[in-house]
């Protein structure tokens, strides 16, 4: 519920995505629920998986260069 | 009030008719009030016994009620009293209202899973975030159904706009308390 909670509000734009993310052991937190076992633990492992790829940060420039020069390269 | 809830089982449309009948919304509010407003009122109750449970009742009548209908949930929001009763048992502390604070928390979650404007509209019901952000900040398995009702509020209440969210962002120990809650 506290994860679905976050993540509603995290849905208020890009820039109150990326204040969570930074926000002081959220991230840690979510990691830490994500390597949980166990049936008892199993929505909660769900949902902190979403936030995490819900709070990936994007894709720099850079990176999008670089994974596009090499797939040039692969298509040569 | 164990007949009335037989009755409101029967689906949407007898939830409605019930409520509307019966002015329902309006005695349940009276109901809580008389048990809820007055602190000097809350020794005296406890020994009644049978009062207490009247209550009980009458607070998981009005969570039952607003379990389906949309415009049932629209009409308990716009109720003069109803919501303000729900909150004043919230902030309740001693003895058997922590459950009823569960149940009240239970019904608001309710009333915040209709429409948008009931949503903003709950935001700005005074007392109730701050009371939300303390129930979350209770730790141990007695508050379990009272955190989880409260977080489902928040949650619902997220939905409602950008500017909401924004503010329940900046709602001081707000955030703090759910990441908290994660790490339990």
């Amino acid at each position: 519920m506290a994860q679905r909670a976050i993540g509603n509000i995290a849905g208020g734009g890009a820039e109150l995505a990326r204040k969570l993310h930074d926000y002081p052991a959220l991230m840690a937190q979510l990691e830490k629920v994500k390597e949980l076992s166990g049936d008892v633990n199993k929505k909660g492992r769900e949902a902190a998986i979403i936030l995490i790829r819900h709070f990936s940060p994007k894709l720099s420039p850079a990176d999008k260069e670089l994974i596009e020069s090499k797939k040039e390269l692969r298509d040569t | 009030m164990m007949i009335i809830k037989g009755l409101i089982g029967g689906g949407e449309e007898a939830q409605k008719g019930v409520c509307e009948k019966f002015d329902l919304m309006t005695r349940l509010a009276t109901i809580i009030d008389m048990y809820s407003m007055p602190e000097e009122g809350e020794g005296e109750m406890e020994t009644m016994g049978t009062p207490m449970l009247v209550v009980r009742v009458a607070i998981s009548l009005t969570w039952a009620i607003i379990c389906g209908n949309k415009e049932v949930k629209k009409d308990m929001y716009h109720h003069e009293r109803l919501v303000a009763s729900l909150v004043a048992v919230i902030g309740k502390e001693r003895g058997e209202w922590k459950v009823m604070k569960a149940g009240a928390l239970g019904a608001i979650g309710n009333i915040a899973m209709g429409s948008n404007e009931v949503r903003k509209g709950l935001y700005d019901v005074e007392g109730l975030i701050a009371l939300l952000v303390s129930v979350v900040g209770n730790e141990g398995e007695e508050w379990k159904v009272a955190r989880e009702n409260a977080l489902s509020v928040i949650g619902n209440i997220a939905l409602s706009s950008d500017e909401v969210r924004r503010r329940l962002y900046n709602y001081p120990d707000l955030i703090a308390s759910l990441v908290a809650v994660i790490g339990a």
